[in-house]
């Protein structure tokens, strides 16, 4: 009956699952599956179908660090502090075939476009590529001097980019495995606590974003841009995703938020709220509908971008007429006590038509808010009767947690002291 | 005096009975009123949450100031390490920040262990004993870690009895150390007092603490001491045989 705002970003669904921090997030082309990594040494596969169940892989040995879709949606590629490198087939069975990839943790795997390659970076130093079918080992890039974090192949595939702890970022030909370019990052911090990697083409300028600051590979002008936005978040960046229009960035830092930056204006547009404690990774889907995040706190988190398709024009929002069916993927989803999904969204007197536009009349801004308090409705009903159902589970697990031997030796230690 | 670090002891900063009061694992007091001390324990210990370090330094404000010097970014930071200096700190106040989570979730190959010379209320035995116990808990709780214990520093402009007590602690140390698995005794002395028998403040600016220049003197043995330690680990032999 009311409106729902459909230009901000809202959560759709809440996943838990992994029992330990998550490390990675990757949507299928698809966007029928999310598979999310975790320190818990597994991945899980969830299905953005309510109905469906979501699947747990066992079979690394170690915390796995980066998992991603291949581009037909049918492998997934995880890397694990075991060094090893499994392809996983995204169903019930969730079978595998490992290989080892390298001599220390494999931090980042990525397809190229084609699904033909794969790209691995460890902390032994090196990139390495892979062909998928059959895992043969085609070449190693060994020219950093520490952890590479991260290397992603460029969207036509032809070059590799690559950020290590030993403050570099690498662009690669993949042809002929010569490095053509070495960035050092400039002055000021040590920024080895937080590299992530992002690729994009926007036309001739490829950006690359490690850290707070963002590379910009050729154009000058996108470089002053991008340095408005070093400092955006009060701690470590540990993620970031570029939407696929390429105007878009969103970012995970360890200060709990996602925040959504404006690439073509060098703004901050968005604050997400939600994650207790670190947000640890976020990811696009390949479409740019939705985005995921994965945070310290053993959460997967599903949010609708609710971006229009131009940006800059005119967006109405559904006055009339927009029904239960705005807040019917939130009415499905878990919701948490702990979630409180904050948005804010950033005042700026550059701002555009959007600004103007929401400067209605006093009936329609009451109408939205009404609309607002019934999705909120919605969700706590959903909560309430969750808790509920909840509840005796909760409490045998307190009570099986009370045995456990961790709890013994804090006792033992406290008489101690 | 003996020292019996490795039972569990009961806080006991009277030093009754036989233990060793300087292997008396214990917190320090918040006298100035601002918890500071407390602060950094917790930092250190988030720090162990987050970070994956090859190279641990704890210790009091020898280690501590290091990490303020451009030489910590150029030599250790690219070795993964963190710093887990607090100024002032004994060998009981590192003993217990290290069984209170800064050593948890943390798999270090190498940790650099500099403390001893605020230890104002012990012997020198004592002290020694204090850091026979810190390598002790280490070598318990980090098995795989290899443990570079750095020798005390001589201090003060001239002669001094606290020059002599250091030079005992190290001494006590040369004998002892031996003895523990995987930890090694390194004199970063590299003559800090002169002919006549005084340093300068181009080492140590106020004859305790070392300047830019009396660090780099100190880390270059150490640097060199660590890379061959990592050098060493075994996944890197194994990967060599592979």
């Amino acid at each position: 009956m009311a409106a729902v705002c459909e230009e901000d970003p809202s959560l759709e669904r809440h996943f838990k699952g992994h029992r330990d921090a998550v490390t990675s997030v990757d949507f299928s082309c698809a966007k029928k599956q999310l598979v999310s990594g975790s320190m818990d040494s597994s991945l899980m596969i969830w299905s953005m179908k309510p109905q469906m169940r979501a699947y747990r892989f066992v079979g690394h040995k170690d915390a796995v660090l980066c998992v991603h879709f291949s581009p037909s949606g049918h492998l997934v590629a995880s890397g694990s502090r075991d060094k090893t490198v499994r392809l996983w087939i995204p169903n019930v069975k969730g079978e595998s075939t490992v290989f080892k990839a390298h001599t220390g943790t494999v931090r980042s795997v990525h397809f190229s476009n084609d699904g033909q390659s794969l790209v691995t970076a460890s902390d032994d130093k090196t990139v390495k590529v892979w062909t998928v079918h059959r895992q043969k080992f085609l070449f190693s890039l060994s020219q950093h001097i520490n952890w590479v974090r991260c290397a992603r192949f460029s969207p036509d595939g032809r070059l590799i980019v690559s950020s290590s702890d030993d403050k570099t970022v690498k662009l690669w030909d993949k042809t002929s495995r010569e490095c053509i370019h070495s960035f050092c990052e400039h002055g000021g911090a040590w920024l080895a606590e937080g590299w992530a990697c992002g690729n994009k083409s926007l036309g001739d300028t490829t950006l690359c974003c490690t850290g707070f600051i963002v590379y910009s590979m050729k154009s000058s002008v996108m470089r002053g841009l991008m340095n408005g936005l070093v400092g955006v978040h009060s701690s470590v960046v540990n993620s970031l995703s570029f939407h696929p229009s390429g105007n878009y960035l969103v970012t995970a830092s360890s200060d709990s938020t996602l925040k959504i930056l404006d690439l073509l204006e060098g703004r901050l547009l968005y604050t997400l709220h939600g994650h207790q404690g670190p947000a640890t990774c976020v990811a696009f889907s390949r479409d740019g509908d939705f985005f995921a995040s994965g945070g310290s706190d053993e959460q997967v988190m599903v949010w609708k971008t609710n971006f229009d398709a131009d940006y800059g024009d005119v967006v109405k929002p559904q006055k009339y007429g927009s029904s239960v069916d705005g807040t019917h993927g939130t009415g499905q989803s878990e919701m948490d006590c702990g979630v409180h999904h904050q948005k804010t969204k950033t005042q700026d007197s550059g701002r555009t038509h959007e600004q103007q536009d929401e400067e209605t009349s006093l009936a329609d801004t009451l109408e939205h808010i009404m609309g607002q308090l019934d999705v909120l409705t919605q969700q706590f009903t959903v909560w309430i009767k969750e808790l509920r159902d909840q509840l005796p589970l909760i409490l045998q697990q307190a009570l099986a947690l009370s045995w456990e031997s961790k709890l013994w030796e804090k006792l033992l230690e406290v008489e101690r002291c | 005096m003996e020292s019996r670090g490795k039972e569990p002891q009961p806080p006991n900063r009277m030093g009754m009975g036989d233990s060793n009061p300087a292997a008396v694992p214990h917190a320090a007091e918040d006298i100035q009123g601002d918890d500071r001390w407390m602060s950094q324990h917790n930092r250190f210990v988030l720090d162990c949450k987050d970070k994956e370090p090859d190279v641990l330094f704890v210790g009091d404000s020898m280690v501590q100031l290091l990490q303020q010097y451009e030489i910590w970014r150029e030599l250790f930071s690219p070795l993964h390490a963190l710093n887990f200096g607090i100024g002032g700190d004994t060998t009981g106040h590192v003993l217990w920040r290290l069984k209170n989570g800064e050593l948890e979730n943390i798999k270090p190959k190498v940790i650099v262990v500099w403390v001893g010379t605020n230890n104002h209320e012990n012997t020198a035995e004592e002290v020694a004993g204090g850091i026979e116990a810190i390598v002790r808990l280490i070598n318990t709780q980090q098995p795989q870690a290899k443990v570079i214990v750095l020798g005390l520093l001589p201090r003060g402009e001239k002669p001094n009895p606290l020059r002599q007590k250091n030079a005992k602690v190290n001494h006590l140390l040369k004998a002892s150390l031996p003895k523990l698995p995987n930890v090694q005794l390194l004199d970063v002395d590299v003559g800090f007092v002169h002919s006549d028998g005084t340093i300068s403040y181009h080492d140590m600016f106020d004859f305790l603490h070392l300047t830019g220049g009396g660090y780099a003197k100190v880390c270059k043995p150490l640097h060199e001491l660590i890379m061959q330690l990592l050098e060493e680990t075994p996944e890197e032999k194994r990967a060599a045989l592979a």
